[in-house]
């Protein structure tokens, strides 16, 4: 990120390489349409380009790029005045027919989980198990207090394990 | 050990006990909600987000829809030319002072070169109380306007409350500096519109340029009407400040139609330039 706010465009390049797949799948779990979730993507990029300037050596570049890319997806929920649904996959990994059929009603139910969670405790849940951010960096996107975010993860999760709590493991 | 360390492991089915992960779970009341209970949950949440797409499935997204969002992304950075863009990717600081200084450098200009004549007799208490009500909620209303994305997302109401207290503040400070037994009792409408057009029409003038500032340094234009109309508080309290040290009317018709009213028309301009932008895109 230093080097690209000092000038240099390949920077964005290798920027846009190690970001992108994980905001495009993160993403496309929690708008409706790809397209959408692609807009998305560009708009936290362009976002990042202009914000720039704004960014401090030595901080950590993903909360920050998360953070962005979470205010552009609550914009879109606010112009669209629905709730967060999840979509179909549009790319699911590939695997053997029966195994996908599995594969995808497993995540049918856990998006359904996750859209029934309040928002809080989906957002919470979305950057700790889907992104692998730590407490305090969720807390940091999120602008929660640490405390804040322990208690929404602690109840998001009671409330995913009842919700899922007769889902059969998975295949290895 | 950290959540990430945990969460691989029970996405890869790998994880056994160790002491390290007792140490982490024995912190960590997410982790220990996972694994606690023969990981049913994790195990659950192994298998709907490896095919939910988490960041190890994202790594087989199709490389070709990534290209074509690399290019789109690399085609929108590079339309990002020009003083305007410029302008919106100065430092946030530098955004907020720069919208600051001309509100003050517009106000303090009209005290220097149309300044009212009673200017240097007017009550100082009277006046720090003007400039301190009707500044503070401008720069109130310029930080939430050029509130980065980056930041952690503010309350959804504190658009709303500045935009009344853009209209509040003025209307209090016009009624407390407007005078008992004023002319306007019995006064025709219209006549107390016409007199009051005339500061109408230069507070419009004066809210402008810093109208045109916010809308230059705005990076977004779809965080809502209600931080979009922000920057026309912001701009009407300029205009509304122009007027106090220019015009030295004191009856409370002229000080609501003439003066509060810049605001109220300003949050109204301040919304053109999203409504503009939405028609387009829908076009």
């Amino acid at each position: 990120m230093v080097a690209y706010v000092g000038g240099d465009e390949e920077a964005f390049r290798e920027l846009f390489l190690r970001y992108a797949p994980r905001l495009l799948a993160m993403m496309r779990r929690q708008v409706r349409g790809p397209d959408d979730a692609a807009e998305l993507v560009q708009q936290t990029f362009l976002q990042l380009h202009r914000a720039r300037l704004d960014f401090e050596p030595g901080r950590a570049l993903r909360p920050w790029l998360l953070t962005i890319a979470f205010n552009l997806r609550r914009q879109h929920f606010r112009r669209l005045r629905r709730r967060p649904e999840a979509p179909l996959d549009e790319d699911p990994p590939a695997s053997p027919p029966r195994d996908r059929v599995a594969a995808a009603q497993t995540a049918a139910r856990l998006r359904a989980a996750l859209a029934v969670l309040p928002e809080g405790q989906r957002e919470v849940i979305t950057l700790h198990w889907f992104e692998g951010l730590s407490f305090p960096e969720v807390a940091e996107v999120l602008g929660l207090g640490l405390s804040a975010v322990k208690v929404r993860a602690h109840r998001g999760y009671l409330a995913l394990r009842e919700l899922l709590a007769d889902l059969p493991p998975p295949s290895a | 050990m950290d959540c990430a360390v945990v969460r691989d492991g029970l996405l890869a089915g790998s994880l056994e006990q160790s002491p390290e992960l007792e140490a982490h779970l024995s912190t960590c009341r997410g982790c220990a909600l996972l694994v606690a209970g023969g990981a049913e949950l994790g195990r659950a949440l192994a298998g709907a987000a490896a095919a939910a797409g988490t960041p190890m499935a994202a790594e087989g997204a199709r490389p070709e829809s990534l290209a074509e969002l690399e290019r789109r992304a690399v085609c929108a950075i590079r339309a990002e030319r020009g003083p305007l863009a410029w302008l919106r990717s100065r430092p946030t600081p530098l955004r907020i002072t720069l919208a600051v200084a001309l509100a003050a450098g517009l106000v303090g200009a009209c005290a220097l070169f149309a300044g009212r004549e009673d200017l240097g007799r007017l009550d100082a208490l009277e006046l720090g109380v003007v400039l301190g009500g009707a500044g503070v909620t401008l720069v109130a209303a310029s930080l939430r306007l050029l509130r980065p994305l980056h930041a952690p997302p503010a309350a959804g109401w504190t658009g709303a409350a500045l935009c009344a207290m853009g209209l509040a503040v003025p209307t209090v400070l016009a009624l407390i500096t407007s005078r008992a037994g004023a002319p306007e009792d019995g006064q025709p409408v219209a006549a107390m519109l016409g007199a009051a057009s005339p500061c109408l029409a230069l507070g419009l003038l004066g809210a402008a340029p810093l109208l045109a500032l916010t809308v230059a340094l705005r990076r977004t234009r779809a965080d809502g009407g209600t931080v979009a109309a922000l920057g026309g508080v912001a701009a009407g309290l300029t205009g509304y400040l122009c007027l106090h040290v220019h015009c030295g009317a004191t009856d409370r018709a002229h000080l609501l139609l003439g003066h509060v009213a810049v605001v109220a028309l300003a949050m109204g301009l301040g919304l053109l330039p999203d409504a503009v932008t939405r028609r387009r895109a829908r076009g």
